[in-house]
């Protein structure tokens, strides 16, 4: 213990050549909100630490494109301060916000919760929903994937080895699109999700669902991206009939662990129940678009 | 491998240190410094005894490394007294005992301290979200949460 | 320079340091030469150990020592004694196994000290830990008490008390019988500071010094020389500042041995502090308590019968004074305080692979209180009787009140209280179960009536002592760990001797300072220390009035006491008390001792504090969601030295009854006896935003079995939280048909009983 080199580069490229040459096992610090618990815990004892936040593109949102690019190191509450993203995307800021305690918010990020590959990480369905991608940084340079390709399993991502998520970008919302996440926890703060929901709808003039994307989190090994669930709003008025159906996809796609926060059973009706409350809250902000 | 010369600020005073990579700022201040009054709870970021702000923004100092510390600015419970004034906060848990045994205070008070710097106009609600972070197994948090919105008004009304 | 009374509401002297964060808790302490221990811990539920090798970690940079089992015999440790060996009523014996402070050949929990690795740094220690190789031969645990139970060899004690003749004429008399399962499940305590200390040995002296984070240290000190084959004076323990106990600080620990056993080895000071981890796995957990309950009404609902058999789970060994919580706190006042004629008990309790069981707030009482609270409520639903009318229907509004089980409660009002209480609390209750019910959710209404009568210790004492500075300072044997005594004990003085409060200096935390001491537990330190102090007082002014005639040149019997003067009846000629104290000093008066005044009070009568309480949720019931919308008492904690710090006391013990009543529970896996739910991840307690501001009143009716009346406040709300939360979810859910909520009201626990009650 206490072996660690600490390096806090200038640049991706300096913090990608770092990771390249590390010799042994390196970790990229950002929020180290789960970083450290692992060293502590003697779960992780990296030979290299890579801080990232002093490199200004990984710690800035920018606007692009209509919509937001996000640095990988932007804490929660800088992004729960940026009015220009909560306005537009007010499901994913919320779903951030969830993480943990305001101490929590001071540090941990967007890209940290998804390249922790919890399956029960909450901003990730908010993430999904809202169709967010990501610029990965590797030894041989850069690519986009889609943030619902980065988790492949409880604790395993898609990264090569040195890759590491730069930024992640959020499109323009659509001008009669809403989103919104909850989640559903054993009690009302800092706890991980028996089941979070992300719902992301776009209505047209008339009032009928045109696009959606609902994403489950906590119910199955990643963070799902449920067809059925979107199926069951897209050319309906998102009546009760349709949320009926929503609620029956989302419990349909369930394959939830079971374990002592939810057992499957319970976790599978939650969800639906979770899934039309969530879909309310986005139609509701649709609507006001 | 040698430690790390680090350059910071503590309280408004320039600080020098050297820590290994592995210290937490937590560890930093209570074994290097001496400075005792941020408490470890958990080590793992679930109950804020160790809550002092960096920058002005409100963490866990178990969570931060030492070496983050460099060139930036660290608050913590030694400097929020005035010399031999309270801080508003100090003095108002001190006139409601919003504290027993006292371990998880100034967790409490710098994450209070945090919040009515941000928004001196919470309601009851806000102040007990934004103290969430804390736990405290002695008080039930009522005079906390009552203490914390007095001095919200007062603030309004000075 | 001001006297205070009793009753009055000084701020809190200790409240200072804490505030600027100079408070002196164990781990911020300095101290010379230190070095550092690290506990290897058993990481099986039970199994056999074969050998434990250390030859890696002697070799680990820094190392100093590591201790194991098999050293304990040549260094001659002892094993831990349990405080109570034998039922006080019956004098059975306990049965009970040797619990050294290290397994030797067999590890009873997870989470049990296998061995101790002392070195120069704390990470050095830490890694040097990690290097002690256990080979183990993990055996199936036992985790529940209906498992124990099948096997004799697992008792510690059963004992049968109370009138079965007269039960079973009841039963058989009455017009209903309701009976019920219990499972009053485990719990966490969880102090926000975790356990610590730091050992020294003089090998000139040969005395062994403990510095800790405890709270009743001459117990422990009394029994940690019992471990290190020494006298208890040959054993010194210091505690300053303590981060909370709850009852999980109150008896000793093996660390604690451990590390004084370790000082010796090492000839230097040995500092050891868990980690919260270690501290869900080592710190005495609380409850865990099973029991069929039977009680017998006639037809207008008068309480006819209860028979009551109870087994609770001690864990691994039989820790403190835990085998008296069975014969005494949860034998004492069974039906609480409601009349009940006829009651039957039979008591048992047995061993399981899981972490030893001790005290948290209101032990013995939680369970008992749980079990007639919740009853009342079944019953009331199953002859269609209103619960709150059942209520005042049965309880006690005689005073004094012999209750059948042998104990007199002096005084009490709790048809007074109850109403006070249920007025306030149903104060339009049903516009908001209208205005939940058009979102979809229920209200419910939980109502208790708690009581204790308190325990712990039952000698203390006081030493007060007149310094040359004018000053009086105060040592007692009890022990502040967040109550405030630091306060309030000088503010009784000031009332009772008028003397300013700044004058009065206040010590405890050290064996060394005066010879007994009851430390903090079962809500005991102002009615044993106060009756002492009162007491001292009564000499101190006996022998003023001495002095004062004397120097006055007046007969003894003119001499009046009051305001902090002795005076001359009828006339100006009077003397302040710093003054007669000097007098009394110069004059070498009482042997030298002046008015200097050591007085031992053995405890004459148990108090009882009481008050009801209710809790009102709202259940989201699609999602079985609870939440704590309101919690109103009306309590009787006798009369009230300072309102502010009794009211602070009452929140933290409601926070932490609800918080069993809503999430806490100690969960382990059957089989391999792991605890599931080890850390804050996994283990909720409540925050800032699971509870409401709380809505109290206090009814001080003055205790008459001691001098300041006082009845001791600090449990109240941790024996009605769990009945209050359960009585409230039912009634929201009544219209379900859910009769029972086992556990803590989760949301899985509340989903599954409402689809279980739909299905059934």
């Amino acid at each position: 213990m206490n072996t660690s080199q600490y390096e806090a580069p200038g640049s991706v490229d300096e913090a990608v050549a770092l990771l390249a040459n590390a010799k042994g096992n390196a970790r990229v610090l950002a929020g180290g909100t789960d970083l450290l618990v692992q060293i502590r815990m003697g779960m992780a004892d990296p030979a290299l630490i890579v801080d990232i936040k002093k490199i200004s593109e990984m710690t800035t949102v920018t606007a692009e494109n209509g919509g937001f690019r996000i640095g990988a190191a932007v804490s929660g509450a800088e992004l729960n301060e940026n009015a220009a993203v909560k306005s537009m995307w007010p499901g994913i800021v919320e779903a951030m916000d969830l993480i943990g305690s305001t101490q929590i918010q001071g540090r941990c990020t967007l890209a940290g919760n998804l390249c922790n590959a919890s399956p029960a990480a909450d901003s990730v369905p908010a993430m999904i929903a809202a169709d967010m991608t990501c610029t990965i940084a590797g030894p041989n340079g850069r690519r986009e994937a889609s943030v619902g390709s980065i988790a492949t399993s409880p604790g395993k991502t898609s990264l090569a080895d040195g890759e590491i998520v730069v930024s992640l970008f959020v499109p323009a919302q659509n001008a009669t699109g809403g989103d919104a996440y909850l989640r559903f926890i054993p009690r009302t703060e800092m706890d991980i999700a028996v089941v979070g929901v992300g719902v992301n709808l776009t209505l047209d003039g008339n009032g009928v669902c045109t696009a959606a994307r609902v994403s489950l989190g906590a119910v199955a090994p990643t963070a799902l991206l449920v067809d059925d669930a979107a199926k069951a709003l897209i050319g309906t008025k998102v009546d009760d009939a349709a949320m009926d159906n929503l609620a029956a996809a989302a419990s349909a796609a369930c394959n939830p662990i079971n374990d002592k926060r939810g057992t499957i059973e319970f976790r599978t009706k939650v969800a639906g129940v979770i899934a039309r409350r969530t879909a309310a809250i986005a139609l509701e902000r649709a609507r006001s678009n | 491998m040698a430690k790390h010369h680090i350059s910071t600020t503590i309280n408004g005073e320039p600080v020098e240190f050297l820590c290994e990579t592995q210290q937490t700022l937590l560890d930093v201040l209570r074994d290097e410094l001496g400075l005792t009054g941020s408490k470890e709870g958990c080590a793992s970021g679930d109950c804020g005894a160790c809550s002092v702000t960096v920058d002005g923004r409100l963490v866990c100092s178990c969570l931060v490394l030492g070496v983050e510390a460099e060139g930036h600015s660290v608050e913590t419970i030694e400097g929020m007294a005035d010399g031999e004034n309270l801080h508003p906060l100090q003095q108002k848990f001190l006139e409601e005992a919003a504290l027993q045994c006292g371990i998880c205070t100034p967790g409490f008070l710098i994450a209070a301290k945090s919040l009515l710097e941000k928004n001196n106009n919470p309601t009851e609600t806000e102040v007990r979200y934004w103290l969430a972070g804390n736990l405290c197994r002695c008080t039930g948090y009522d005079k906390i949460i009552r203490s914390v919105l007095d001095v919200a008004a007062d603030m309004r009304s000075a | 320079m001001t006297n205070l009374k009793i009753g009055q509401a000084p701020r809190r002297r200790e409240d200072t340091r804490f505030l600027t964060g100079s408070g002196r808790y164990i781990d911020d302490l300095a101290f010379d030469g230190l070095v550092y221990a690290v506990v290897v811990r058993s990481t099986h539920g039970h199994a056999r150990i074969n050998a434990v090798d250390i030859s890696d970690a002697m070799k680990a940079p820094g190392v100093l020592a590591v201790l194991t089992g098999v050293d304990q015999a040549a260094a001659g440790i002892e094993p831990m004694p349990p405080y109570e060996r034998a039922n006080p009523h019956s004098g059975e014996a306990f049965s009970y196994p040797d619990q050294y402070p290290l397994a030797v050949d067999v590890a009873r929990y997870g989470g049990q000290p296998v061995a101790l690795v002392v070195a120069e740094s704390q990470n050095q220690a830490r890694d040097a830990a990690e290097l002690v190789s256990v080979d183990y031969d993990a055996a199936p645990a036992i985790t529940t008490i209906d498992v124990a139970r099948e096997d004799p060899a697992n008792y510690c004690l059963q004992w049968r008390t109370g009138d079965d003749t007269a039960v079973a004429a009841g039963m058989k008399a009455a017009a209903h019988v309701t009976s019920m399962l219990f499972h009053n499940h485990r719990i966490v305590t969880n102090p926000m500071e975790p356990r610590g200390g730091v050992g020294a040995f003089d090998p000139d002296s040969r005395r062994y010094t403990l510095t800790v984070s405890a709270q009743s240290i001459h117990n422990a000190r009394d029994h940690i020389a019992v471990s290190l084959g020494v006298a208890p004076s040959d054993v010194r323990v210091v505690a300053e500042d303590v981060g909370g106990g709850f009852g999980s600080k109150n008896f000793m620990y093996a660390e604690q041995v451990l590390v004084l056993w370790a000082a010796r080895v090492t000839g230097r000071q040995v500092k050891w502090i868990n980690e919260r981890s270690d501290g869900f796995v080592s710190d005495q957990q609380a409850r865990d308590h099973t029991a069929m309950a039977e009680l017998a009404l006639d037809g207008e609902g008068r309480f006819l019968a209860f028979r009551l058999n109870g087994c609770g789970n001690l864990g691994a060994y039989l820790t403190g004074g835990m085998g008296r919580l069975h014969t005494d706190q949860f034998a004492a006042l069974p039906g609480g305080p409601y009349i009940i004629p006829a009651i039957h008990l039979t008591v048992a309790a047995v061993y399981t692979n899981t972490v030893p069981i001790g005290v948290s707030r209101g032990p013995g009482y939680a369970e008992s209180s749980n079990i007639i609270e919740r009853l009342i409520d079944r019953a009331a639903a199953e002859m269609q009787l209103d619960r709150f009318e059942l209520r005042r229907r049965n309880l006690a509004s005689i005073a004094p009140y012999a209750h059948p089980m042998g104990l007199t409660i002096d005084s009490g009002a709790y048809l007074e209280n109850f109403d006070a209480a249920v007025a306030r609390a149903c104060n339009e209750f049903e516009n908001r179960q209208r205005d939940a019910e058009s979102r979809g959710r229920r209200r419910g209404l939980g109502v208790v009536y708690h009581i204790k009568a308190t325990f712990g210790v039952p000698v203390e004492n006081v030493e007060l002592t007149f310094g040359p500075d004018d000053h009086l300072t105060l040592v007692t044997g009890t022990q502040s760990i967040g109550q405030g005594h630091e306060t309030t004990f000088p503010q009784i003085l000031s009332d009772l001797l008028g003397v300013p409060f700044d004058q009065i200096r206040y010590c405890d935390g050290d064996t060394d300072l005066i010879p007994k001491g009851g430390g903090h537990g079962s809500s005991r330190a102002t009615s044993m220390a106060g009756t002492a102090m009162y007491r001292a007082v009564q000499d101190i002014i006996a022998k003023g009035r001495r002095v004062a005639a004397h120097a006055l040149e007046a007969a003894e019997a003119d001499i009046e006491f009051h305001d902090g003067r002795f005076q001359v009846a009828g006339t100006d000629r009077d003397l302040d008390i710093m003054a007669v104290a000097k007098l009394a000093r110069d004059a070498g008066e009482e042997g030298g001792r002046g008015l200097d005044t050591f007085h031992e009070y053995i405890r004459e009568a148990h108090t009882f504090p009481n008050g009801c309480h209710i809790a009102e949720v709202e259940v989201d019931p699609e999602t079985g969601t609870v939440a704590l919308k309101r919690y109103t008492g009306a309590d009787d904690y006798g009369t009230i030295i300072n309102p502010m710090v009794i009211e602070g006391q009452v929140h933290g013990a409601i926070a932490q009854g609800v918080g069993q009543g809503l999430m806490e529970r100690a969960v382990y896996e059957e089989g391999s006896g792991q605890l599931l739910s080890g850390s804050f991840m996994d283990y909720p307690m409540p925050r800032a935003a699971d509870v409401p501001s709380f809505d109290l009143t206090f009814n001080e009716i003055a205790c008459t079995t001691n001098p300041l009346g006082v009845k001791g406040s600090g449990e109240g709300g941790a024996i009605a939280g769990l009945p209050a939360i359960a009585n409230a979810v039912l009634d929201a859910l009544e219209p379900y048909g859910v009769t029972e909520i086992v556990g803590p009201a989760t949301p899985e626990n509340v989903w599954r009983a409402i689809q279980n009650a739909a299905g059934g």
